[in-house]
């Protein structure tokens, strides 16, 4: 079972793209391209809409985000509280160097859960259950 | 000067109001008089033919005293006006003509022919009110015309206006003439004549009578049709000598009826003539509504323009004016395609009718690909299955601005080729209207964004600026140098000087998540907490520390704050440093550069509880020339045109070759290369710089402020 959500927003030249994919266990969402301060409000409003129809884990695929920022960040933070009252949880995997540094540096590790690959949190989903 | 003239003019009108109450009183006298000498010496009209007897002549010479009476009281009224040649001027004159006579021949009829002409002084009364009635609507009407053509005062009108008034004063004496000659009649039938050549020739040349429109012209000649029967009703009345009102204008002055029924017959010539000159120019009426309200509608779009109202109000505007000018049977306007297509208005046609018609999958590709403004005679030549749509012809128009099209302006009627080529051509005229119309009010709106956005971000600036501190402070073995440069759009970062609870000093720069006034709404609210909680603070963790706490709750969740703290310990020329997710410390020793990174979590992301259980404090001892470098990611974020982050490796390389001798200069330097790196571009974040040089041998009084 495939469904898709397409937002495209212009920022200048930079554009973001979510989409994402159904899974057993948990919604995998990918992003792509720039998360900056002109994409994260998108991005939210999209996060919201899969997380509040989908399953209550949720993986975000960084394979393809070029950059983030302070402002994307913050969307993640929206979501965690409420998604572990439900039992779910928010993991994220497959950053890129530059994208792990900004999460690394802001000590997100003892926030959420990064695995190098989308394999591995699923993986990590399952001993989990 | 203004004075002068006012008293001039009041002069003037004085003179005139004294005139025209003489001349009123002469005629009213005039007329009793000849009213009494007519019950005191009866005259049978039927014995005119006799020639003129005494009595006949004094009140033939009375008569006359009332006509002058009447006509210098017209002559009064008509100087100095000039009418305006203009259809409402014309219409109103024609209405009142022909009221006019119709009343009087009303008053004719209703007269009893017994009282007229015999004696006593009913009979006396009201045949004098019938012959002055009679007098003043031929006087006024030559009154009219006079002061209609003075309003165009050339030598040749003057001559034609003399001439015409010799002739009419000949008809007049014919008038008088032909009680005792028949050479009188013949006198009036040739000036008759003449004048009425004469009127043919120089009827005036109503130079707006082309360019009115159809309604008005139809008006114009119903009204000149009507006064023209009237005066074909007045001239066989007058032109007979046993009717009511001939009897009583004879009774004033002999023969009288004679005069009257010849300016009725030049009255009639004229009208005659209106009613030709408004038929000839009845064929091309619609053409002139059209052109008129072509532009009329041009000019409504051109100032709906000017108002840059909505884009919903300008559409449904032009919508009307289309159905309006075109005659289409209906019309709308829409936004978008496919499953965003927004109807936003229409005429004489239902939202529901024009979403069906989207259905059709050809119409829907018609309306979409018109390019340009496109007229389409027949649907059917389209392959349109025509018998199930009320649709035949249509005619599209595409709005683009900036070459992207941003709206369809449709109109279309229920038979095939209904539409003519001027109505494309306007109809295009319109788009091109449109177009503009749209892109100023975007571009309006979008200037209206720009100031708030400018005025928000002005204000963030002044809040950020007043939250830094304006002195740098002096301590003992330290060189120390900070600055802040906001980004066009600040970006949240805060340094400041602070004095822990023991007294020492140290620094904290602070990188506030977001943008804009609410990111510097969160720095004067971290401000507070800083200078709050760093007096009972011991040592930089344990003031991240206490922020966390004192922050914890009072931030949108989306909101966190990275910080680093440092604090100077002079007695072991040491300083502390704990990191709240901030970008690292970067540190130059006589052995190289290195990254300071103690662990630590940005505040706001995790409870206060988690914090204290991440956050790491370490110490550093210093030899002087050692240099500590705090930054914001402002300065290692810092993009060219090509988008390329400066990175840490140029801020280390620079640290690592730089002889600066100062913190000040140590800060110049990065600054220049970060402005070298950027080469231009745009700061999309602030940047903030603290240079910390120790320095043993510039000791100066603790706690000094520079």
């Amino acid at each position: 079972m495939l469904r898709f959500i397409t937002t495209t927003r212009t920022a200048r030249v930079n554009t973001f793209t979510i989409t994402h994919t159904h899974h057993d266990r948990a919604e995998i969402v990918h992003l792509h391209g720039y998360l900056d301060a002109h994409t994260a409000s998108q991005f939210e409003r999209d996060l919201r809409v899969i997380i509040e129809q989908g399953d209550a884990h949720v993986i975000v695929d960084f394979e393809h985000l070029d950059y983030i920022s302070s402002a994307g960040l913050g969307v993640f933070m929206v979501f965690i509280e409420d998604i572990r009252k439900q039992g779910g949880d928010i993991l994220l995997a497959a950053m890129r160097d530059n994208v792990f540094s900004v999460f690394d540096l802001l000590g997100f590790q003892v926030l959420f859960r990064i695995f190098p690959t989308v394999d591995e949190a699923m993986a990590a989903l399952s001993n989990n259950a | 000067m203004p004075i002068t003239m006012q008293v001039e003019h009041n002069g003037k009108q004085v003179s005139g109001g004294v005139r025209m109450v003489v001349w009123i009183l002469l005629t009213v006298v005039a007329c009793i008089a000849h009213g009494t000498l007519g019950v005191v010496i009866p005259i049978a009209t039927s014995e005119a033919g006799q020639g003129w007897t005494a009595q006949s002549g004094i009140l033939s010479a009375i008569g006359l005293v009332c006509l002058l009476g009447v006509v210098a009281l017209v002559a009064i009224f008509v100087r100095n006006r000039r009418v305006q040649s203009s259809f409402d001027v014309v219409s109103w004159f024609l209405t009142v003509y022909s009221v006019a006579s119709l009343a009087l021949l009303l008053l004719g009829a209703l007269t009893p022919a017994s009282i007229i002409g015999s004696a006593g002084i009913i009979s006396a009364v009201s045949t004098r009110i019938l012959a002055l009635a009679s007098i003043v609507v031929v006087v006024g009407m030559i009154g009219f015309f006079v002061a209609y053509m003075r309003a165009r005062p050339t030598r040749r009108l003057r001559a034609y206006l003399i001439t015409q008034a010799s002739l009419f004063a000949v008809i007049g004496l014919g008038g008088l003439l032909s009680v005792s000659t028949e050479g009188g009649v013949v006198l009036v039938i040739m000036a008759t004549i003449t004048s009425s050549i004469m009127t043919v020739v120089n009827a005036p040349r109503l130079p707006w009578l082309p360019t009115l429109s159809l309604d008005k012209k139809l008006r114009l000649l119903w009204l000149a049709g009507c006064a023209a029967f009237a005066s074909v009703l007045m001239i066989v009345v007058f032109f007979q000598d046993d009717t009511v009102l001939s009897v009583a204008a004879t009774t004033l002055i002999g023969r009288l009826n004679l005069a009257v029924g010849a300016v009725y017959v030049i009255g009639l010539v004229a009208f005659v003539r209106l009613i030709v000159t408004v038929l000839v120019a009845l064929p091309n009426s619609s053409i002139v509504d059209r052109r008129s309200f072509e532009i009329e509608s041009l000019a409504a779009l051109a100032r709906l323009m000017a108002e840059s109202a909505s884009m919903e109000h300008i559409l449904t505007r032009t919508t009307e004016l289309a159905v309006r000018v075109t005659q289409a049977h209906g019309a709308w306007a829409e936004v978008g395609s496919g499953d965003e297509l927004n109807i936003v208005a229409t005429q004489h046609v239902h939202v529901d009718y024009v979403r069906s018609l989207h259905r059709n999958q050809l119409i829907r590709q018609v309306i979409a690909g018109a390019s340009s403004p496109v007229v389409i005679d027949s649907l059917a030549e389209y392959g349109v299955d025509t018998r199930a749509l009320a649709i035949r012809s249509m005619v599209i128009i595409p709005i683009a601005v900036d070459g992207a099209r941003c709206a369809t302006l449709v109109a279309f009627m229920t038979a095939d080729f209904g539409f003519h080529p001027d109505d494309h051509r306007l109809l295009a005229a319109f788009g091109d209207i449109l177009s503009i119309a749209i892109e100023q009010s975007r571009l309006h709106a979008s200037v209206l964004e720009q100031e708030r956005l400018q005025k928000e971000a002005d204000v963030a600036r002044e809040i950020q600026t007043s939250l830094l501190p304006r002195l740098h402070p002096r301590i003992e073995g330290i060189d120390l140098y900070g600055i802040m440069v906001p980004a066009s759009e600040v970006g949240g970062d805060y340094f400041d000087y602070v004095r822990f609870a023991d007294g020492s000093f140290g620094v904290v720069i602070a990188d506030v998540a977001g943008k804009g006034i609410p990111a510097a709404l969160y720095m004067a609210t971290l401000k507070g907490a800083v200078l709050a909680e760093v007096r009972e603070a011991s040592g930089p963790a344990d003031l991240l520390h206490r922020l966390s706490l004192t922050l914890s709750g009072q931030m949108d969740k989306r909101s966190y704050i990275t910080m680093s703290c440092v604090q100077f310990q002079p007695s072991t020329s040491s300083l502390r440093y704990a990191r709240a997710g901030h970008s690292p410390m970067i540190i130059k020793t006589s052995t190289g550069v290195d990254i300071v990174r103690p662990k630590g979590v940005a505040i706001g992301i995790v409870p206060p509880e988690t914090f204290r259980t991440q956050i790491e404090e370490v110490e550093l001892h210093l030899v002087d020339g050692d240099v500590c470098l705090l930054t914001t990611d402002g300065v290692t974020e810092r993009r060219n045109e090509s988008m390329q982050e400066m990175g840490i490796a140029a801020i280390n390389a620079l640290l690592l070759n730089t002889a600066a001798q100062s913190a000040k200069d140590i800060v110049g330097q990065v600054q220049r290369q970060l402005d070298h790196h950027a080469q231009g571009a745009d700061a999309h974040d602030d940047v903030t710089i603290v240079a910390i040089r120790a320095c043993s041998g510039s000791s100066l009084p603790q706690g000094q402020l520079e």
